[in-house]
Formats: C-alpha cells, structure tokens, sequence
C-alpha cells in the first residue's frame, strides 16, 4: 500500500507557502487574506457587509432614513465610543457601525490607509438597513 | 525603557493538522514555536531554550534562529515519543482533537546547566512547562520576571520551592481550571493569589481574558473573527503579554496581545503575520484599549440556553447537530435539544401527545435567549421555530451545513448564515458577548 507524507517545514518567513488563506466560507464582509511573502491584507477589498446599529446613528436619527445604493462613504478616521463607523463622504455624516468582526481595519487605518466605498443596498423599514463594499487606497 | 531580554522555555513539537476533505495535511512546527513566531514579529530580544527529541534539534534551531532567536540552546531531550501532535480540527469551534503520539511513554531529560546558562541574565522567562518537570524547570529559575503557562494546580507552587510568577497563565479549557477549580475563576485566582503568584491571567478564548491582581479583575475583550485555526494563539497572547507589559499598563498590553493573538488565528503565512503584527502597533494605545470586541467570561455562558432547532430525528444523519451541540458545550455554552429531551414522535402518535410534544417544545423555547437552527433540509418544525424566535427578537443563527439556505427570509432576517460551525461559534460569542 502505498503513503503519501508531508515532507517538510514549510512555514519560514519568506518561504510562501504552507500558508492558510481565509476560510472562502467566511462571513460576508472578512475579505480575504492574501499569502505569501510581503502580502498585506489592508490591500484587500472588503466585500459586501452590512453596518450595524444603523437606527441609532446620526443619518437615521437626523431623520434622513437611510442613503441610497451608490452613495460614496468612507470608514471615519476616528473610533466611535471604540467602534469603527461609516459615514458619508460629503458630510461625513456616521451611517452606522462596522461589525467588531472586521477591527483589524483600524489597523490598516492607522498605517495610514483609507477606505472610501459606496452603499450597495439599504432598507429603511420595517427593518433599516445599509449593506456598503469598501476598497482600500493608500 | 529598559531592555528586555526573553527566555522561552518549553518543548518544540510538530504539528499535524489532519486533512479534512480536499485539503492539506499542515505541518509545522508547534509547541513554544508558536510563542517564538509572536516574539520575533514583535522584533523582541528573545532566547529560544527548547525541549525536543534529537531527531528534532537540526530543525528546531534552524526554525529559531530564522526567527529572530538571538541564541538557540537545546535543554532537555524527549525520549520515547516523537513530539508529534495530531490535530483534528484546526478552528477550535469545538474540541479540537489534540492527539500526543505515544504521550504515556513521553520521557524528558533535562540538561540543567544548560537551562541555568539560557535563564542566565534574561530579564523574563517565558515557560510552557509540563506538570512532570516542573520542579525541575522552576529550580533553573533564579533571576527575573517569570511567567508560567501551563496545567498546573497552582496551589502547590510553594510545595515546588518555585519563585512565585509574575503572571501564571491558564486558559479555560486546561484540565486544572475545568476540573480542580470547577470552571470556577475566582476559585482559580484565589488560589494562585494565595500561593504567592502576583498576577493569574486567565485566557477564555473568543469570550477575552481577565488578568487577577490586588483583588482587582481587568477584562479584556477577544477581537473575535472568522478564522483558519486557533493551534498556539494563546501562547502568542502570552508572548505578547510578556513583550507589552515591559512598555505599557496591564489593560494596555492585554488588549494588544489580544490583537496579535487575532491576527495569529487569521494565517498560517509568517509573512502575513509579521505585516499584521506591525501594523498593530501603529495603532496608539489610547485606541488599542478602548477598541471593542468581545466579553464572554466562562461563568456567564451557562446561563445562555441556546435552542437547538433541528430536524434531530433518528431517521436523519444527525452528526451535524451532534457537532454543533459538542462545540456549544465546550465552550461552556448549554445547548437545548428540544428533540432529544421532549422526544420523538412516532408514527400515529395521539393528538394528545402531539400536543404534548408541541408544547413542550414551546415551553422549552420561551427559556432559550439564543435560537440555532441547523438547516439540514427544509423541515417544516425548524422553519417554525425559527419564525417564532424572530418574532420574539431572539438572535437567530442558522448552521446551513450544505449550504443550502436560499431563502431571503432565512438570509436576511436571521443574524447569520454560516456553513462552518466556527462561524456558527463566532457568531454566538458576538451575539451573547457583551462588547467592551
């Protein structure tokens, strides 16, 4: 019978390979992490995720509802209450929370990212609701 | 800032993570390797002391000098096993399957003088040390801080002649918190406490950790996400812990260590990990701190009863909702079964014990703060169920194995759709989870 064997270590710095992507089955909105030497996933696109708390944000509140698909937002450069927010690019107006799940953006942030995008979809009732993308510039 | 300079301690192993499905059997190396790969991305001055069988030593040098190790020294040698370590599921969405090849005839031989040169003038000692040898490790201490992590009853420190820890490190899923404290915190830090320990750090996985000092409890979030495995993550948490707490305040260094631990569980790829860790630090520690994420201490997550909607018939394969309800348990969460404790019904059941079931159901369900539905097919019961839960503003999960969730009613109003149970688990901690 014959074996098959895993022949040797292969996660050294610079060795680009072995290395796990991002489970292709993660929840919408992780992206996905890039391997390899010198990947950096703050270059990745974030796919489609929905922002959260959105009705108790200042664009709902103000009585605005919610901005429709194909409104320019962009990640805030500050936390809010230690939360990531979107807001609108003209008034930079907060449209909701980024999910905790998605923090490592602030990272990117900070070494001096940014992260503009657009609202893809969004309901206003019963239950209100904004999905945004967001691509990374540098 | 003075300089700092580390003593890892503890034994290289290999890790093998077992293929599932269509993909590759991983190997890498593991054990204090893990520390080692978060202590070099930090750029720290660190020595690597490792414990190893010989066919290892070649291998576990040439991994620590690639990673930063200012000196390498092997002190001790395992006879009788391999140090191989088989590992059935990577995530740790539920019991991850840890096999020690041949671990009863495991034997070390430690070279004390080697370990007195390599703990010789480092500043902190990092060690991952068994129970069995201990004693051994503990008497090569002599100088700086210590931080232990391991299974130990920590009561019997003093019994060892052992200097008391700086901070002595468990998570909850170890042995001695689990059966000797009874799952029980304070019981663990009151104990550690006692025995001249200055600090207990306990590690909760996705639910933070909580570091006991001076009757003072500091709670730190998990930076809680989907992830490609959780094999050594808390070791990196310790590794970074031990970096941090030379610059910065205990809440401080834990909510960093929190994140390079996060970022340790996103890859595989050193390089990417190194990168991540970077840009990390770049974020200020006024923000670090405050960041949110998720709080779940183990002795609250009793209290959350999940209702497990399912079609959990004998007639049906069930090994999805067993795993579900294994991965609910071990992380200390309690699953309701509302099949497997009100019963099946037969063919031809009566109207009377049709209603019986129905309100058995209903009743359990009106207990339950969580609903999890596990979609193997479109059953008429669970699709109910998840209805009424929506109705009443529970957080609904649904664990769609195959993938089969279509539906815009299930998609859009349940609070996630995962075919992983590791989405499933994450997505429970951030539910229950209060973020902080």
């Amino acid at each position: 019978m014959g074996s098959t064997g895993s022949s040797r270590f292969t996660d050294y710095p610079g060795s680009n390979a072995g290395g796990d992507s991002k489970d292709s089955n993660a929840e919408g909105g992780s992206g996905s992490t890039a391997t390899g030497a010198d990947s950096d996933d703050c270059r990745t696109p974030i796919d489609e995720f929905e922002l959260e708390d959105v009705e108790r944000c200042a664009y709902f509140v103000a009585g605005r509802g919610v901005p429709p698909a194909g409104t320019d937002v962009h990640v805030r450069n500050a936390l809010d209450g230690g939360r990531l927010t979107v807001a609108t690019v003209g008034d930079d107006t907060v449209i909701g929370y980024v999910p905790t799940r998605l923090n490592r953006l602030w990272r990117c942030v900070r070494s001096g990212y940014s992260y503009p995008g657009e609202v893809t979809g969004s309901s206003a009732a019963p239950l209100a609701g904004v999905t945004v993308q967001l691509t990374p510039t540098q | 800032m003075s300089s700092q300079t580390i003593c890892l301690v503890g034994q290289a192993l290999v890790d093998v993570t077992l293929k599932r499905g269509r993909g590759e059997t991983k190997m890498r190396l593991g054990g204090i390797a893990h520390a080692a790969r978060a202590l070099w991305a930090l750029g720290a001055d660190y020595r690597a002391s490792f414990i190893a069988p010989t066919y290892l030593t070649n291998d576990a040098e040439r991994f620590f000098n690639a990673h930063g190790a200012k000196r390498t020294s092997q002190i001790g040698i395992v006879t009788g096993a391999p140090n191989v370590m088989l590992i059935e599921h990577a995530e740790e969405a539920g019991p991850q399957g840890y096999e020690l090849l041949l671990r009863d005839e495991h034997r070390v031989t430690l070279d004390m003088e080697a370990l007195r040169e390599a703990t010789n003038a480092a500043t902190d000692v990092l060690a991952f040390p068994d129970s069995a040898y201990l004693k051994e490790i503990s008497s090569g201490f002599t100088e700086g801080r210590l931080y232990v992590d391991a299974d130990i009853d920590f009561g019997m420190l003093n019994e060892l002649g052992m200097p008391p820890p700086e901070v002595a490190i468990l998570s909850t899923s170890s042995n001695t918190f689990q059966t000797t404290y009874g799952g029980n915190a304070t019981a663990l830090s009151d104990a550690a406490l006692r025995a001249g320990t200055k600090r207990i750090l306990l590690k909760e996985n996705r639910g933070g950790s909580r570091l006991f000092k001076d009757g003072l409890v500091i709670q730190t979030p998990a930076q809680v996400r989907p992830i490609v495995h959780s094999v050594g993550v808390g070791d990196c948490f310790d590794a970074a812990l031990c970096v941090l707490r030379q610059r910065y305040d205990d809440a401080t260094a834990m909510a960093y260590a929190a994140s390079v631990a996060a970022e340790y569980a996103s890859t595989t790829d050193p390089t990417t990990f190194k990168k991540a860790v970077t840009t990390t630090m770049a974020i200020p520690p006024d923000e670090i701190v405050v960041l949110q994420g998720v709080s779940l201490p183990w002795e609250s997550r009793a209290q959350t009863l999940i209702y497990v909607a399912a079609p959990d018939f004998d007639y049906v394969d069930q090994q999805p909702i067993d795993a579900l309800a294994d991965a609910l348990s071990y992380h200390g969460f309690s699953p309701r079964l509302p099949v497997r404790e009100n019963g099946q019904l037969e063919l031809g059941a009566t109207n009377a014990e049709r209603r019986r079931v129905a309100n058995a159901d209903l009743a359990l369900l009106n207990k339950c703060s969580v609903l999890v539905a596990v979609m193997l097919y479109d059953d008429p019961g669970t699709l109910i169920e998840v209805g009424l839960a929506l109705e009443r503003k529970l957080p609904v999960i649904i664990f769609d194995p195959y993938r089969k969730v279509r539906n815009p009613m299930l998609t859009e109003l349940a609070t996630t759709v995962s075919s992983t149970l590791d989405g499933v688990v994450a997505a429970l901690f951030e539910q229950v989870g209060h973020r902080t």
